[in-house]
């Protein structure tokens, strides 16, 4: 695992972690239902994923086996209450519309699988772009999800109104049975683009 | 024994660390953090009392309009026209909603039934759904209306004065809001700012 683009690649894509490997599907059911919640929840798990995933190869063999589980969560609620804090700060509305998802981020499976699975045995840097890989597959499983609802279901994309005033809204959408549909729809989709090989 | 204490020191040097950083950053960002709450609650003060205001203005336009007084513990925005006569009691109003907490500001005439305005502060609701609330057509209906006996978010509130229309699809989130109000300008009328408050208040 050297190749920079494969790396990322496989996060973005093949290994994405929404669609292939269904990890942090809570957060994807719960803030998909406008595209600006997407869109700052990308960025947010981008940030948090990256810089945890970077710190923790630094450390790498030197966390003893049976505390790293500990040490990772403590560096993810650390950069995690940054994001928290920071976005409180200085984008107010943003932190009120995402409200308490933005501290769950330290409970999303993604980023503590690819502490434990890759950052923790490889080198800083390809750590970096396998987190940013992932990271990037996370924000565009959640952009994607989050325009498809809030489309059918306000008929707007980023609240700007995009079908017709006469558009009937599908109430459904928005809330969860219309994520668990689209989620459905789209893993349908992804994988019949690339099949998955059974081994 | 001396991977016991490598475990101990390394648990103990990165919580450590991360303490260090997110105190450094708590304290730099919570001054910016209050002052948004500030600004924010003065805003909502200003608009459900129907005062214009530009961004860069508004701590004179505050200081100018609204007089802030604590009776009972309690912190209200009165508004006085030129004669000195109150016009309008804004009050902050907090309660449960669908899914969390929800504080909003409502102004009400001195008769502390007709409402003036009605701003949402914070709120946890669906986005969507009960989230709207903070949107300006379904606060807007408020205006004027008149909380006696009390106060009804219905589906279908045609021109009643005690009458407003609630979110489709989001009932529960309408009713809570139908709640806090109700409650709230009880609370204030009965205990709060009794008639022989509101003769003290009536003029400035």
């Amino acid at each position: 695992m050297s190749n920079m683009k494969d790396i990322y690649t496989a996060g973005v894509w093949e290994d994405n972690p929404v669609f292939r490997q269904m990890l942090g599907l809570c957060i994807t059911l719960a803030i998909t239902n406008k595209v600006v919640n997407g869109v700052t929840m990308g960025v947010a798990v981008f940030f948090v994923l990256t810089a945890s995933a970077f710190i923790v190869s630094l450390l790498g063999e030197s966390v003893p086996r049976r505390v790293r589980i500990p040490v990772y969560m403590l560096v993810i609620a650390t950069f995690v209450t940054l994001v928290y804090m920071f976005l409180k700060a200085f984008f107010m509305p943003l932190s009120q519309a995402l409200g308490a998802y933005v501290g769950l981020i330290i409970t999303n499976c993604i980023i503590l699988g690819r502490l434990e699975s890759f950052s923790s045995d490889n080198s800083p840097w390809d750590s970096i772009v396998d987190a940013a890989g992932v990271a990037t597959g996370f924000a565009l499983a959640l952009i994607a999800m989050s325009v498809v609802r809030e489309l059918l279901g306000f008929g707007t994309l980023f609240g700007v109104q995009v079908l017709g005033s006469g558009w009937t809204q599908w109430v459904s959408m928005i809330l969860a049975p219309g994520g668990f549909l689209v989620l459905g729809l789209l893993i349908w989709v992804q994988r019949s683009i690339s099949p998955v090989e059974e081994g | 024994m001396k991977k016991e204490v490598w475990m101990v020191t390394i648990l103990v040097l990165v919580a450590t660390v991360s303490a260090g950083v997110l105190g450094f950053v708590n304290v730099t960002t919570r001054p910016i953090i209050k002052r948004n709450e500030v600004r924010k609650l003065r805003e909502s003060v200003l608009e459900s009392v129907k005062v214009q205001y530009e961004s860069e203005n508004l701590e004179d336009k505050f200081e100018s309009e609204i007089r802030t007084n604590e009776i009972d513990g309690k912190e209200f925005y009165l508004r006085y026209n030129d004669e000195g006569e109150l016009t309008e009691v804004a009050f902050e109003m907090v309660g449960s909603g669908f899914q969390g907490p929800i504080s909003a500001i409502i102004s009400l005439k001195p008769d502390l039934e007709t409402i003036v305005g009605l701003e949402i502060l914070d709120q946890q609701e669906t986005p969507g759904l009960g989230a709207r609330i903070t949107e300006k057509e379904f606060r807007r209906q408020f205006n004027g209306k008149v909380v006696r006996p009390e106060l009804l978010v219905v589906t279908d509130a045609g021109d009643a004065q005690n009458k407003v229309d609630a979110i489709t699809g989001a009932t529960r989130t309408s009713k809570a809001v139908q709640g806090i109000i109700n409650d709230s300008v009880r609370e204030v009328r009965t205990n709060i700012l009794t008639e022989k408050v509101m003769e003290r208040l009536s003029h400035e």
